[in-house]
């Protein structure tokens, strides 16, 4: 009998190695692509960034659908127009886009393509606090978050040269897209999420707007129930909203953002009303 | 009367034993013809479908992006899907730098 479970067990084993068979890869090109495609993201133009951002910009466009209310649209890009012309990274276009979806959150593609939420939207009080939501994402492409988070990972390198090493055609351009949507969708770095905090505070400041607004809206979010499945993807792709706030009230107290600036209720609520 | 006892147990766990290796390999041929057999579309019930049959409607985009954007919140994004004409609506809406200005100047902006 125990012989019996001998042979068992190792043609359980033997049927079970054939599901890992590699179909004659070349395994050193794989695991060299790491290497190269750090090489090639750390050269990323703006040209190739912006190219990566449409892709991202065009899957959130798919997924979700654009608010075409031209009067709120507008209004938004003004606002962040606004926002960009006080920013250290004016060459490349900005579009400021509303998706439409109850969902609570705003998203920064790579290459200036950036989108506030509906059900974000309409949490917001005036124009100060979407100003500093806008300027919390712009800095996530002004400090190009995304570029620096696919020049550090080593899957989207090995997935580069695991397409030569088999033969097929994969662009370049749809492996970092890919990687940007997913990144997106779980959440940039803990410390790009403060960064952008910080700097969104100060940018919109620097406009003229209350430093406060970026604050305010995220301790409103945080007094609505963490299980709200509205908020599901804002809490999964940021940090606690406590270590947020501790973050902006140290960043206003450095800079000495004391002094209150707009805070444009009325506009806002003229322009955004349906 | 030990001896018989004995081989009695015996014989009863060479039967368990034997049943169990049996159901094993059966379990892993059921495993790889499943792998073989083409994948049969399973209709899953989503929020979508509650949506439609309470409407009495088909689909329509709004629902459709609403409803699907929460439905992924725990699930695997569609990292395939393109919509660019709407990106290219999006593109068009320009703020040329003379509007930016007066909006910056009626808001009492920098």
């Amino acid at each position: 009998m125990k012989k019996l479970l001998g042979f068992f067990i190792i043609g359980f084993l033997v049927c079970h190695s054939w599901a890992f068979d590699l179909n004659g890869l070349d395994v050193s090109k794989v695991v060299s692509g790491g290497a190269k495609l750090s090489q090639a993201v750390g050269g990323l133009s703006d040209e190739d960034e912006i190219k990566v951002g449409r892709e991202v910009a065009a899957n959130l466009a798919a997924r979700y659908g654009l608010v075409e209310d031209a009067g709120k649209v507008r209004y938004v890009n003004l606002v962040g127009q606004a926002v960009v012309s006080h920013c250290d990274r004016k060459k490349i276009p900005y579009h400021f886009g509303i998706l439409r979806t109850s969902e609570i959150n705003a998203l920064a593609a790579p290459g200036g393509y950036i989108f506030i939420t509906r059900g974000l939207l309409n949490t917001l009080k005036d124009e100060s606090e979407l100003a500093g939501v806008l300027a919390h994402e712009v800095t996530h492409v002004v400090h190009r978050h995304i570029v620096k988070a696919i020049r550090q990972a080593d899957l989207v390198g090995a997935g580069q040269d695991l397409a030569a090493a088999t033969g097929k055609d994969v662009s370049q351009y749809s492996q970092f897209s890919d990687f940007s949507i997913n990144l997106l969708s779980n959440g940039l770095s803990r410390d790009d999420e403060l960064d952008a905090d910080k700097g969104g505070t100060i940018l919109a400041a620097n406009v003229g707007y209350d430093p406060s607004g970026l604050r305010r809206s995220i301790e409103r979010l945080a007094a609505k129930q963490q299980a709200d499945v509205l908020l599901g993807r804002f809490n999964k792709t940021h940090p606690p909203s406590s270590d947020r706030l501790k973050l902006i009230d140290k960043t206003l107290k450095q800079n000495h953002l004391t002094d209150k600036g707009q805070r444009l209720s009325d506009r806002f609520k003229k322009n955004l009303s349906s | 009367m030990r001896t018989a006892n004995r081989l009695k147990l015996r014989s009863a766990r060479s039967v368990q034993i034997s049943k169990a290796v049996g159901i094993s390999l059966l379990m892993l041929s059921s495993v790889s013809l499943a792998d073989d057999a083409p994948a049969k579309h399973k209709h899953k019930l989503t929020l979508q479908d509650l949506v439609n049959n309470a409407a009495g409607s088909r689909p329509e985009a709004t629902s459709v992006a609403g409803v699907r954007g929460l439905e992924e919140t725990n699930g695997a994004v569609d990292t395939k899907a393109r919509d660019f004409a709407a990106l290219e609506r999006l593109e068009h809406v320009v703020v040329h730098g003379d509007e930016l200005e007066k909006f910056i100047e009626d808001g009492k902006l920098h």
